[in-house]
This record gives structure tokens, C-alpha cells and sequence, in this order.
């Protein structure tokens, strides 16, 4: 007889394992692989303040600069990036925005020469109507050259 | 056990072990460790690139990881036991040596994933595959259809058995409750009006905004959407009723398809308004455990050998039947 045979052993396993999944909402924390899925519960306001890497070229227009620049393929990690060096203050903003300019660096057909990180506030909801209205507030925190590395 | 034998033992069950451990074949346990497996396979492979470049920026550990360590692991780490991971969820898939390589397979599965998680950001699209390899690692879901069972090292059960049905019941379990706690977080949180204000409108527009100003791809259909406010508030209810009433699906066969073909279509919903794609639920294969996946695996298989020139092997030759079906040990 094996173990997945006894009764008394798939009744352990379901306890534990029901418990455990359950375990979040008694102490309301959001981890890996227990969770108690707080993403889209709580209340949002339409306006909403994000944070963002813009490449600015010679001609003066502006290009969003993706999680790419930011060393990764998701969004949601680039936006914690940006957040974090953002509250860090000028050291870890610079910092970034140094990362984030060599990237753009290297991606010669952008023809970026500064990049900005900026706080920008939008209506979500009156953005999609008129995705080219200007921010209702936007803040820069760091900005800096695209330069050659010297050898 | 006879058929008639295996009626009267049936009988004789309690209602909540029927429940718990009902009856089921060995080849749903196995059609299900064949489908996680050979998702978690091409899921790893697909995240390998960037997880070997996780560097240390940001690291917030998060589950395993922040029990064990509290600074990044060199990259070279990282990276093997990621490929590790990899290819462990071939024998998980393949049924090979299962009682040693599915618990492995599983602990490393948590671990990396949760290491991936411990940069500022929990990717929840990950959990419930975590959850159910972990939940097949302790089964035994190699007597059918496996390496191990065409080696001979499993004894598997003729006809159904509570063996085979727990840990697909169990299965369903954190799929339904991980669903339901999603729809408990929200009524605490944000109460009733989660869906008699303009939340999820808000959630729509803030989630494609975040897209379009973060220069990643946004939901064309979402952004449309949010043009249209009275879309939301039905859209709201629906998917809150189908959230908090998850485990219902638990005590039916019939509820629990109809709650897993819902569910499926609020992920689709989810891919058409916020461009989130949530693999392991859209492929189906977070809700296998609630249909019969064998039937389809089964078809799969007898379509394969029908389109296949090759000639019947000695085992088929032998037994009449198609190569998936092992020499049954009796019980």
C-alpha cells in the first residue's frame, strides 16, 4: 500500500496545504506563493501619478523610454525600479538615469542625446481620450547626458 | 479490486472522504502531472534569459528565499539552478524515477520562481503553478502513462481510485480558494463599492495608463472601454460573484466546469481590457482538474499515432492497445 493510499495522509496533505492558501487573508500579506491577491482591490482614483524615463533628442521631441532602458522585460518591475531610485533621492536617481542613458546609448536609431526621470500626473480616464494632452503636473528628478563611454 | 468489490467499499465511505478522496483513473493524475510539467518546462525555458540577469537592484526577498537568504546570490548560482529547474521538468513530465525528481523538481520550482519574485514586484501569475506542482510532487501521479510505470516500478490500481482522486480534488482545492481569497481581498478592502463605484473603471484606465506612460504595450479594447463607464460596474459584479463563489465549484462536477469555463472567460477578459496575460489559467491548465484532461490527451495521442507511418511496436503489438497504455499491475 502506498502512501497516497492512506486516508489519513491525503486528509494531512489537504489540511496543510488548504490552511497554508488560506493562510494570507488571516494576515493580510501579499508573498510567493501565498498570497491574498491584493492587486486591482483596492480603490483608485482616475488621477494617477507614475513615474517614467523619457529620451529627449536633439530636436526636442520626447520618446518613453521602456522596461527595456530599465533592465528588464516587465513593466511592473520597471515601475518598481523607478520608484525605488526615485525615493532614494539624487544618488540612487542619477544613478539609474546613468544606467538607463547608456542603454539608450546603444540603441543608436533612437537618437536620444538626454534622458529625464520625471513624475507625471494624468486623468487615466480623459488620457485615453486624448492620449497627446499634456500632464496635469510633472516633476523631473534626475537628468542626464547620452555620451559616448570614453576608452 | 472488482468492480462490484470496489461499489461496496465506495458505499461504505463517509460523505466527506467521497468528497475528499473521490474515485478517479491514474490517467487524470497523469494527463494533469503532464500538462503542469510540460508548462513549467516552457515556462522556465521562456524566463531563463532574463532570470540569469536579475542582478541586485532592488532584492526583497519574498517566501523561501527571505527564510534562507537576505542578499542576492552570485549570477552563476542563479543561473544553475535555474537550468536545474529546467531540466528537472523533464523526468516531472516524463514520470521518470517521480518519487525522487518530483519533490526536487518542485522545491526548486518554488525556489526559483520565488527568488524571481524578490525584486520589488510578486508576478502572481506564477503561484498556482508553484502551488500545483507542489500539490503532484506528494501524489502518485507516475503510475500511468509514464517512464516509470513502462519500467514497471509503479503498482498501479486497475480501476479507479480515492489514490488517484485526492490530489486531483486537491488540486481544485487551491485553485478554487486561490480565486475565492482574491475575491475576499477585494470586498475588504474596498467593501461593496468594488462594484458600485468606479473602481474596476479606475483599475482599467490606471493599468493601461501605467502601460502607456511606462512605454510598454497597452490594451487598445481597454482603452476604448474606458470611454464607456456603464461597461464596468456588471463587468465588476460578475467577476466578483465568480471570485467569492469559487468553492461551490468544488461540489459538483457540473458546477465545478461551468465556475472553471467562467473563470477562463474573466481571463480573457482580463487579456482584452488590460493586455495582462496570465498563461497557466488562459492555456486552461489551472482549471484541468476540474474537466477530464485524458480525453484529450488520449485523443491527442491516438491522432499522433494514426498520422505517424511507423509500425506498431512489440508492446502495442502485444496488447492491442495504443503505446500510452502501460501493462496494468492489479491491486
Amino acid at each position: 500500500m502506498s502512501l497516497g493510499d492512506r486516508p489519513w495522509f491525503a486528509y494531512l496533505a489537504t489540511s496543510v496545504v488548504a490552511a497554508l492558501v488560506l493562510s494570507p487573508l488571516a494576515r493580510g500579506t501579499d508573498s510567493f506563493p501565498l498570497s491574498n491577491y491584493p492587486m486591482f482591490a483596492e480603490q483608485r482614483s482616475s488621477v494617477a501619478k507614475l513615474e517614467q524615463a523619457v529620451g529627449i533628442r536633439a530636436d526636442g521631441s520626447e520618446v518613453t523610454l521602456g522596461p527595456q532602458y530599465l533592465g528588464t522585460k516587465e513593466v511592473l518591475q520597471a515601475k518598481a525600479h523607478l520608484e525605488r531610485a526615485i525615493r532614494g533621492g539624487g544618488g540612487t536617481s542619477g544613478e539609474l538615469c546613468s544606467a538607463i542613458a547608456a542603454r539608450a546609448h546603444e540603441a543608436k536609431d533612437l537618437g536620444v542625446t538626454r534622458v529625464e526621470l520625471r513624475t507625471v500626473t494624468h486623468d487615466a480616464v480623459a488620457y485615453f481620450k486624448n492620449p497627446q494632452q499634456k500632464p496635469i503636473a510633472k516633476e523631473v528628478h534626475a537628468s542626464c547626458q547620452v555620451e559616448p563611454k570614453r576608452s | 479490486m472488482s468492480g462490484r468489490t470496489q461499489a461496496v467499499v465506495s458505499a461504505e465511505r463517509s460523505s466527506l472522504d467521497r468528497f475528499l478522496r473521490p474515485d478517479a483513473p491514474a490517467e487524470r493524475l497523469a494527463s494533469l502531472r503532464i500538462l503542469v510539467g510540460t508548462f513549467a518546462f516552457v515556462y522556465l525555458a521562456a524566463r531563463a534569459g532574463e532570470s540569469f540577469h536579475l542582478g541586485t537592484l532592488g532584492f526583497r526577498p519574498v517566501g523561501i528565499v527571505s527564510l534562507l537568504i537576505a542578499a542576492p546570490l552570485p549570477t552563476w548560482l542563479v543561473a544553475g539552478l535555474w537550468v536545474l529547474t529546467t531540466g528537472l521538468a523533464i523526468p516531472f513530465t516524463l514520470g521518470l524515477r517521480y518519487r525522487w525528481t518530483a519533490p526536487t523538481f518542485a522545491v526548486l520550482f518554488l525556489w526559483v520562481t520565488s527568488y524571481r519574485n524578490s525584486f520589488g514586484f510578486i508576478f502572481h501569475t506564477e503561484n498556482l503553478t508553484v502551488a500545483h506542482a507542489l500539490v503532484l510532487s506528494l501524489a502518485n501521479a507516475s503510475d500511468a502513462w509514464s517512464l516509470d510505470a513502462r519500467r514497471g516500478s509503479t503498482e498501479r490500481l486497475r480501476s479507479e481510485s480515492p489514490r488517484y482522486g485526492w490530489p486531483i480534488k486537491l488540486l481544485s482545492i487551491v485553485t478554487a480558494l486561490s480565486y475565492s481569497i482574491a475575491g475576499i481581498t477585494k470586498l475588504r478592502v474596498s467593501g461593496i463599492s468594488w462594484v458600485t463605484s468606479d473602481v474596476l473603471l479606475n483599475q482599467v484606465a490606471y493599468d493601461n495608463l501605467r502601460k502607456a506612460i511606462l512605454g510598454d504595450t497597452y490594451s487598445p479594447i481597454g482603452a476604448w472601454a474606458v470611454s464607456h463607464p456603464s461597461l464596468f460596474k456588471p463587468l465588476a459584479a460578475m467577476s466578483l460573484v465568480i471570485e467569492v463563489g469559487a468553492p461551490l465549484a468544488l461540489f459538483s462536477k457540473r458546477l465545478g466546469r461551468v465556475w472553471a469555463f467562467s473563470m477562463w472567460s474573466f481571463h480573457v477578459g482580463v487579456l482584452a481590457l488590460m493586455a495582462i496575460f496570465f498563461p497557466y489559467p488562459l492555456f486552461g491548465i489551472a482549471f484541468a482538474s476540474f474537466a477530464e484532461p485524458e480525453r484529450l490527451l488520449g485523443r491527442i495521442a491516438k491522432l499522433s499515432k494514426e498520422t505517424a507511418p511507423a509500425s506498431p511496436t512489440p508492446s502495442e503489438a502485444r496488447s492491442g492497445g495504443p503505446a500510452m497504455e502501460e501493462p496494468e499491475a492489479s491491486s
